[in-house]
């Protein structure tokens, strides 16, 4: 006899166990991959970084300056000034600068070095470099970059007055289509989607002396190639020199690495919840699949005594659990796929990460709802799932 | 043909045992209408159990039609129940949630029989028994004896010889179980083997010999 069309037979003969089943493991397995990715995105930035870098971790060195640089001295801002200008000098570092993010609204807005620009793959939709050619721009104008997504909204040759800045830009091109930034802070932040956003000269806005302030909170990245070593020694002798006060400097994937240390010290706490919540799911889809046996006890043994195999009941009871499965993880899917349209880069990224564990755990959720029943039937005779009694 | 051979059934439970069957010896030849009479917890429905397939000796031999089912694998045995022995039960154990016809068309499923086919078998046992308007109804819409009529049809629909019957008018009133033996009698001259176990002397006088049971023991 065919048990899969006989399991699914029996579905439609109790429908009800059916759906409060799959109810019940949906609602159980969409708060607890919740709850892991929610948990999750603040704690693994090197994964979202990598993705976005065009180099990698180790060859890129983060300066991290001293608190009196936060104190707005504009001599500290000259300084800066001053090192990037020299930088160009010193052999192995392809791109430097800083950047920082702001918004007007209605876009996000990357305030970037040109000469870092290379630090991500941001090209135009002509997939060229971006170009910060001033010899033939109009003067009293920066250039900047308007991202896919945008582009009507400033197009091409308008002009974009920034209220943060005061600075005057043009739009000068479209950034291409899927283009990302690295995120504003290294605490899980999604990488900046460049469709949306804006791309401003930031060099051109600090050229104002009020504007220099806005280093103060800004990320400062070099790229360097190889021979790595050399050439940080000769750039802590060119801040040395110049008297900045740097509290040093960070390869990227060290400092990225100690952020994760940190999470996972923590890890302990922050995990708790979401694995409370998948182990609630688990507990309820093994109950109400045991609850689904027991209820189904006498159908079973009045089968039994009418020609049916033990491993018919079994592939019975197998089907019926199987598409319990399949329909919960649908829902799940179904419900994920209807977020991911309001989901930041880095969620979609872990969700996207999470398929292995998602694809282990449908087959660990359909053993445990298997176990019992299979060993109640193998180890039951006919006569104890009937409700028969001695007379 | 049934033969049991100094057979033996004995429950074990925590800190205690139960001989069910002891040493028991009978002999039912195919086509005989045999009664299984005796007390409450005398050993009535473990003899039909054994018989039936549905439970194991603990000691002795059990042969029917000359295959010793005493060894037999679960497999083989569920195998020989399928194709020799239908139950009839007390409290009819029709599937609730099934109509009367898919009740009855059970062990042509089972027996991977086709729809077609499955289809004329069905409508020819409902026939028989008076039954057939009953075919979308469930068995909560139904009287007692129009469902035990339903699992008579049951157990008369897979063609087996042997048919096993355990109190079935044990939930009928006095008409419905007259109705009910006629019917049995009526399945007798077909040539099937009827096994009942009743503790009614009158239900049991339709049969054609009478087996009483006590404390384990055949006299």
């Amino acid at each position: 006899m065919n048990t899969f069309l006989f399991g699914i037979f029996q579905i439609f003969k109790k429908p009800w166990i059916f759906l409060i089943t799959v109810a019940m493991m949906s609602v159980g397995l969409i708060v607890s991959f919740y709850s892991f990715i929610v948990y999750d995105s603040y704690h693994f930035p090197t994964r979202q970084a990598k993705k976005v870098l065009n180099y990698d971790l180790d060859d890129i060195y983060k300066i991290n300056f001293g608190m009196h640089m936060l104190g707005l001295h504009s001599d500290d801002f000259d300084k800066l000034d001053k090192l990037y200008g020299q930088i160009e000098d010193i052999q192995g570092i392809d791109y430097w600068g800083s950047y920082f993010v702001g918004g007007n609204g209605r876009a996000d807005i990357l305030y970037v070095y040109p000469s870092l620009t290379g630090l991500c793959d941001i090209r135009t939709n002509d997939n060229l470099a971006l170009a910060f050619d001033y010899n033939n721009m109009q003067s009293g104008y920066g250039i900047a970059y308007v991202g896919a997504d945008l582009s009507k909204v400033y197009p091409v040759g308008s002009k974009y007055l920034d209220e943060e800045t005061g600075c005057e830009y043009i739009i000068s091109g479209v950034l291409k289509d899927g283009s990302k930034w690295l995120p504003d802070d290294l605490y899980g932040s999604s990488a900046m989607n460049m469709n949306q956003a804006l791309l401003l000269d930031l060099n051109y806005a600090i050229a104002q002396p009020e504007n220099k302030v806005f280093l103060a909170n800004a990320s400062n990245y070099l790229f360097i190639g190889a021979e790595s070593d050399s050439v940080k020694d000769s750039l802590n002798a060119l801040l040395n020199k110049l008297e900045l006060d740097v509290d040093g400097i960070v390869r990227l994937g060290s400092l990225y690495s100690s952020y994760e240390k940190d999470a996972m010290d923590q890890a302990g706490e922050n995990y708790l919840l979401p694995l409370i919540l998948l182990l609630s799911a688990l507990i309820v889809s093994v109950i109400t699949a045991r609850m689904s046996v027991m209820a189904s006890k006498k159908d079973y043994g009045i089968m039994l005594s009418n020609g049916f195999h033990k491993a018919n009941i079994i592939g019975i009871i197998l089907t019926e659990n199987i598409i319990k499965c399949c329909c919960a993880f649908l829902i799940c899917v179904l419900y994920w796929a209807m977020q991911r349209l309001n989901m930041d880069e880095f969620t979609k990224t872990l969700y996207k990460d999470m398929f292995g564990f998602r694809f282990a755990l449908f087959f660990v959720i359909l053993f445990l709802m298997c176990e019992f029943p299979v060993r109640y039937i193998l180890k039951s005779k006919p006569t104890d799932l009937l409700s028969r009694r001695e007379l | 043909m049934i033969v049991l051979k100094d057979a033996d059934k004995l429950y074990k439970g925590d800190g205690f045992e139960t001989k069910a069957m002891d040493h028991v010896n009978l002999e039912i030849n195919n086509g005989e209408f045999v009664a299984v009479m005796g007390k409450s917890g005398s050993g009535k429905s473990t003899l039909l159990n054994v018989i039936g397939c549905m439970d194991r000796l603990t000691g002795g031999t059990y042969i029917l039609d000359d295959t010793d089912v005493s060894d037999l694998g679960i497999l083989k045995l569920d195998k020989l129940r399928k194709q020799k022995i239908s139950f009839i039960f007390q409290n009819y154990e029709l599937m609730d949630h099934y109509t009367i016809y898919e009740n009855i068309e059970l062990p042509l499923m089972a027996n991977g029989i086709g729809s077609g086919q499955r289809k004329t078998k069905v409508q020819e046992v409902m026939e028989r028994l008076s039954i057939a308007e009953l075919k979308r109804k469930y068995p909560k819409q139904i009287s007692g004896g129009e469902q035990q009529r339903t699992a008579i049809a049951r157990a008369l629909v897979s063609g087996n010889d042997y048919i096993l019957a355990d109190e079935p008018t044990g939930a009928l009133d006095e008409e419905n179980s007259g109705e009910l033996m006629k019917i049995f009698k009526d399945i007798h001259k077909d040539g099937k083997t009827i096994i009942m176990v009743t503790h009614d002397k009158d239900i049991a006088s339709y049969a054609d010999r009478i087996i009483e049971i006590k404390d384990g023991k055949v006299s």
